[in-house]
């Protein structure tokens, strides 16, 4: 009989050993098919939390607090009985105290669905460091919807220019993450932006309130994003921007005469940067500051990144930053 | 707007070279691919004002540097420059130029004049302006002439150098009353000098009205004042200071003179030595002795002698350069001897060597044999006199023959005093007809010694033109001088003790110092009888005619007297009382001219003229020592006095060079106070070789006037070097903008103006405000 319960014992251990064998294998080869996804950033991170900030309608039993009632530990209220309640919910305590029937109500917890939204505009294509935003998006994104299927909750895939162009419903499926990473990769950044109308068409699409995370660079009228973000906000949905910008457009620090050309059209713009730097700052820190108070109205969350900044500190500073429930806004320069 | 170097304008299209920069930086752009376009078009939407200006400003800044750069290189004329800002033209450009010898002076490092260097400068200078009216003022005519073009202008004969001094305050009022005449609306006026100070008489009254005018002008003017102090680096001045016959035989049976050697004393100065060194000469090193040698031409010989130069003068007296035979008083023989014109007159040249200035190597002279000393004693008792009488028939030179003639004045107005150098009155003071002789005597230059009568008549209340007054009344000496003269003896006195004069005129006149410097022992002289004199005081009489007192006691009562007269047209400066004291070592001053002390006594230059001197008392026993153990003075009186006499008897007249105006026009009347034809009319025997004959006044040279013979010499102030200071300047023209260049004498570059610094201004300020308006912005 202890001969049996050691070699069950051994057995256990070598499945677990086996199991992580196999998610390192699984996780290596992931970053060998796909070079957008680091695993060692995401095994760091999966320490925090992908939290929501409000209450999610998920299929099963997860960890982020839902809008109904149910069996988790957490007291939510008491409620009068009325016909049909579960008897087994009877507060017997109350009653012997007021000798009225009350049902113990408490807080149900399930999963979320985190719908990650990638810009694949042809102004994600821009990048003066080594990686376009696109490039960064992605790291951004996979890293979240590994996060976000490795902690039970469903992730999806929604990549947009002028028309929504890939398109991956919430799965909470591991098998799903593949998926996730097969289409991405699949991705080329190109054409002109039609974020906001598509932002409109998601918010109505996407029935049920899920967790929207948005990476774009959000090069459109800040007017256009208010109405979005409200639109997203009114389907209860928790949103979030990742507000991609590139070092040189932040800076415009060129020295030479330099016809731009549009990434997203054919247009192009002959400029002595000297000349008009002055001017191009006053008009980004118009958009930025324009934009940052657009979210901030709207109760998304804000995080204005500079593509050169960590991929790894960025995501930390978003989970923590929603696990903690403090400020909206930030910004990784 | 003119440029004094037109050429570098070639180089304007430089200015273009930041635009082609900008269009070569637009054509060279980079492309490209941008995203944040958003911002890039609503940055050209924010395009401000001044933004859109800033960069075309920035480039019109860096092609105005370029600009700047460019037209201050091609130095532009300043009034150009102002005419072309005001929107007007010069109408008169007005060039003084001071043609002075001192001009001919090179530089240290070079072979130019100044004068070459000041019309090579003016003649590019000047070629850019577009005026209407040239004019040309020139220290030889002092007058202001027109010219049609500034080439015409520098080719004028008034701008060669000649020999007359320049007078700067009389230069700068013939401009001024040009510009008061004919009003141009602008005007440039160009001042050439070499700043010498003695030109610009920084103590002449003049100045003060001069500013005056030319704060209170009307005109536009703008003054330009071309300076070339610079000094040769050696340079020595040469003037003759006497020449003379020494007769060394004589015809026994006439007693006429039948060789004659000609002795000549000149001066040597090396005017670039600090006069400071000069004064110290005592303690110079026997190093510093150099030797200048001199050529004298004569007789169509020369003679080569050398000076010895310490510090910084050498003076070679009494130097036998040759004799002559066969010669006879007062031109009553004639010869063939070389240049001699006349019987006893004879002329010639010293030359040095070439140095830093040719105006100042040589020097001319004129000689003659002296006349005969001749004496009129008017007396009523010769004994009175008797010491003058043998003081005058004992010449102090050799080669001087004496006369003295004595007559009773009822006889004197038998006589002519043709001839007479010296007249003795000893009498009743003369009538009016005798006055009328000895008017006219003193104006030819004689001197007149008047002592008392033995008895004094009456005091007379009032004047009258009595034949037998006891007053002299001189009126009209001098054609310009209308006072009268009221002279009369007061009483005689009779002093129980013998006093002595306390204060005399020891530098100047009868009683001066030798020329060692000793004075004359006036204090051994007693009084024992004086009689007292005044000038009765009259409306007419100016403060020039009063009594001087040559001798005097401690009590103010006069021993010696002198009643001056002067020529206001003879050219000489009027005596000025300089300092009165009294005591053993007085010196009581009339200032002479400088040429007159620079020449000696001996020379025949004169310093004074017209003199009438009262005596006190008489030479005799009973009135004073004065013929006796005082003898020294009266006799070196006497023979100053004939010495003075003689001067206008001479056939040889000196004079200064001197600019056109100041000559005279119809006559000249010779600094020794006879008429002379004018300069026109003169002949020129020796000159130098920048005569001409149209600036006859202003040349240095031998020439024959009538009878006589002229050796007109450089005024002597033109020897000295010592330049103009700064605080002289500044309070001369205190109130006047002028501004000034001192350019280096010999130098053949343009003249400098103000106008390029208004260029390079610009190009700094383009400079600043380009970069500033390409400062980067704050990063905030």
């Amino acid at each position: 009989m202890i001969v049996v319960l050691v070699a069950m014992e051994g057995l256990r251990k070598l499945m677990l050993l086996g199991s992580f064998a196999l998610v390192l294998v699984t996780l290596q080869k992931m970053q060998t098919q796909y070079p957008f996804f680091d695993p060692t950033i995401a095994a760091r991170l999966m320490a925090i939390p992908l939290v929501s900030r409000s209450a999610m309608i998920g299929g099963v039993s997860g960890r982020h607090t839902s809008p109904h009632r149910g069996s988790s530990v957490e007291f939510a209220e008491y409620r009068k009985y009325v016909p049909g309640d579960d008897l087994r919910r009877l507060d017997w305590r109350a009653y012997g105290r007021t000798d009225r029937f009350y049902v113990k109500e408490f807080e149900a917890d399930t999963n979320l669905r985190c719908i990650l939204i990638l810009d694949s505009s042809g102004s994600m294509s821009f990048g003066s460091v080594g990686m376009s935003k696109w490039d960064y998006a992605t790291r951004l994104a996979s890293t979240l919807a590994y996060l976000t299927i490795q902690q039970g909750d469903a992730a999806g895939l929604v990549c947009a220019s002028n028309e929504i162009t890939h398109r991956l419903p919430p799965r909470r499926n591991p098998a799903h993450l593949a998926s996730w990473m097969q289409l991405v990769s699949q991705v080329t950044p190109g054409g002109e932006t039609h974020l906001p109308r598509l932002l409109h068409e998601l918010a109505e699409t996407v029935l049920q309130r899920a967790m929207v995370i948005v990476f774009s660079d959000f090069f459109a009228e800040p007017s256009l994003w208010r109405d979005c973000f409200e639109h997203l906000r009114f389907r209860k949905h928790d949103v979030s921007v990742f507000h991609l910008m590139d070092p040189e457009e932040l800076q415009f620090d060129f020295q030479r005469p330099t016809r731009f050309t549009d990434l997203e059209g054919n247009a192009s713009i002959f400029a002595e940067p000297s000349d008009i730097r002055e001017r191009y700052h006053i008009a980004l820190d118009e958009f930025l500051s324009s934009l940052q108070q657009t979210c901030l109205e709207t109760r998304t969350d804000y995080l204005r990144v500079s593509i050169d900044a960590s991929v790894e500190s960025t995501l930390k500073e978003f989970l923590v930053a929603r696990l903690n429930g403090t400020g909206r806004q930030g910004s990784r320069m | 707007m003119g440029f004094l170097q037109p050429w570098l304008l070639i180089a304007l299209p430089l200015a273009l070279i930041p635009i082609v920069i900008h269009l070569v930086n637009q054509w060279r752009y980079q492309t490209k691919p941008w995203a944040a376009m958003m911002f890039l078009l609503r940055a050209k939407t924010l395009d401000r004002g001044f933004d859109r200006l800033r960069s075309w400003l920035i480039l019109a800044m860096r092609v105005a540097a370029v600009l700047g750069l460019i037209l201050a290189a091609s130095r532009p004329i300043s009034s150009g420059l102002m005419a072309w800002i005001s929107g007007g033209d010069i109408d008169t450009v007005i060039v003084l130029v001071d043609c002075s010898p001192s001009m001919l002076a090179t530089g240290a490092q070079n072979d130019l004049t100044k004068h070459k260097t000041a019309l090579s400068q003016l003649a590019k200078s000047l070629a850019v302006f577009n005026a209407s009216k040239w004019v040309l003022v020139d220290s030889n005519s002092l007058k202001a002439s027109n010219f049609s073009s500034s080439s015409s202008l520098l080719q004028s004969p008034n701008l060669r150098v000649s020999d007359a001094a320049c007078d700067w305050p009389a230069m700068i009022e013939s401009a001024i009353a040009y510009l008061d005449r004919e009003k141009p609306g602008q005007a440039q006026l160009w001042m050439v000098s070499d700043l010498q100070a003695t030109n610009f008489k920084v103590d002449s009254p003049r100045w003060s009205d001069i500013r005056k005018r030319l704060r209170d002008a009307k005109t536009t003017t703008r003054w330009t004042s071309i300076e070339y102090p610079e000094q040769p680096a050696s340079n020595y001045a040469i003037r003759v200071t006497d020449a003379r016959w020494v007769p060394t035989a004589t015809d026994a049976n006439s007693s006429k003179q039948v060789s004659l050697d000609l002795l000549l004393s000149m001066l040597v100065l090396d005017t670039s030595t600090d006069n400071d060194t000069a004064s110290a000469a005592s303690v110079l090193p026997a190093s510093s002795l150099t030797t200048v040698p001199v050529t004298i031409a004569w007789q169509g010989n020369e003679t080569q002698v050398s000076v010895d130069i310490l510090a910084g003068r050498g003076e070679l007296k009494d130097f036998r350069v040759g004799s002559v035979s066969n010669l006879a008083r007062n031109g009553t023989d004639t010869t063939n001897a070389g240049n001699r014109n006349s019987s006893s007159q004879s002329w010639g040249r010293v030359q040095l060597a070439l140095d830093g200035n040719l105006a100042d190597n040589e020097d001319f002279f004129a000689v003659d044999v002296s006349p005969i000393a001749k004496t009129l004693i008017v007396s009523e008792r010769v004994a009175n006199v008797l010491p003058v009488m043998i003081a005058a028939q004992s010449p102090s030179e050799a080669n001087v023959q004496s006369e003295v003639s004595t007559v009773t004045p009822n006889l004197f107005d038998q006589l002519q005093l043709d001839g007479v150098a010296f007249l003795v009155w000893q009498a009743d003071l003369p009538n009016e007809k005798s006055l009328d002789a000895i008017e006219s005597f003193i104006k030819r230059g004689g001197t007149v010694w008047f002592f008392p009568p033995e008895l004094i008549a009456e005091q007379i209340a009032a004047p009258k033109p009595n034949a037998n007054s006891d007053r002299l009344v001189i009126s009209q000496i001098a054609a310009s001088q209308t006072s009268l003269r009221q002279f009369r003896w007061e009483e005689w006195l009779t002093l129980a003790d013998p006093i002595s004069p306390t204060s005399w005129i020891s530098d100047t006149g009868l009683l001066r110092s030798t020329q060692s410097g000793a004075s004359l022992e006036m204090g051994e002289l007693k009084v024992r009888r004086l009689a007292t004199m005044s000038v009765r005081e009259n409306v007419d009489i100016n403060s020039a005619n009063k009594l001087k007192p040559i001798a005097s006691f401690a009590d103010g009562k006069i021993l010696i007297g002198s009643l001056a007269v002067l020529h206001s047209d003879s050219g000489l400066i009027k005596p000025e009382p300089m300092a009165i004291a009294t005591g053993v070592d007085v010196i009581t001053t009339h200032q002479m001219p400088p040429e007159a002390s620079a020449y000696g006594s001996g020379s025949g230059f004169p310093s004074s003229q017209g003199e009438a001197v009262m005596w006190g008392t008489f030479p005799s026993e009973d009135f004073s020592n004065l013929g006796y153990t005082s003898g020294v003075v009266l006799y070196v009186a006497v023979q100053r006095a004939l010495e003075s006499g003689l001067r206008s008897l001479k056939s040889i007249v000196q004079d200064i060079a001197q600019s056109r105006s100041s000559s005279g026009d119809d006559f000249k009347t010779t600094n020794n106070g006879s008429r002379l034809p004018s300069r026109d009319q003169w002949e020129p025997l020796l000159t130098t070789d920048r005569f001409l004959s149209n600036q006859i006044e202003s040349h240095a040279g031998v020439f024959r006037a009538s009878a006589k013979l002229v050796s007109v010499h450089r005024p002597l102030l033109e020897d000295e070097a010592k330049t103009l200071e700064t605080a002289d300047w500044n309070r001369l023209f205190e109130g006047v903008p002028i501004k000034r260049l001192s350019e280096q004498t010999g130098s053949r570059d343009d003249l400098q103006s103000e106008s390029w610094r208004t260029f390079v201004m610009i190009l700094i300020i383009a400079l600043l405000v380009e970069a500033v308006m390409s400062l980067p912005k704050s990063q905030n």
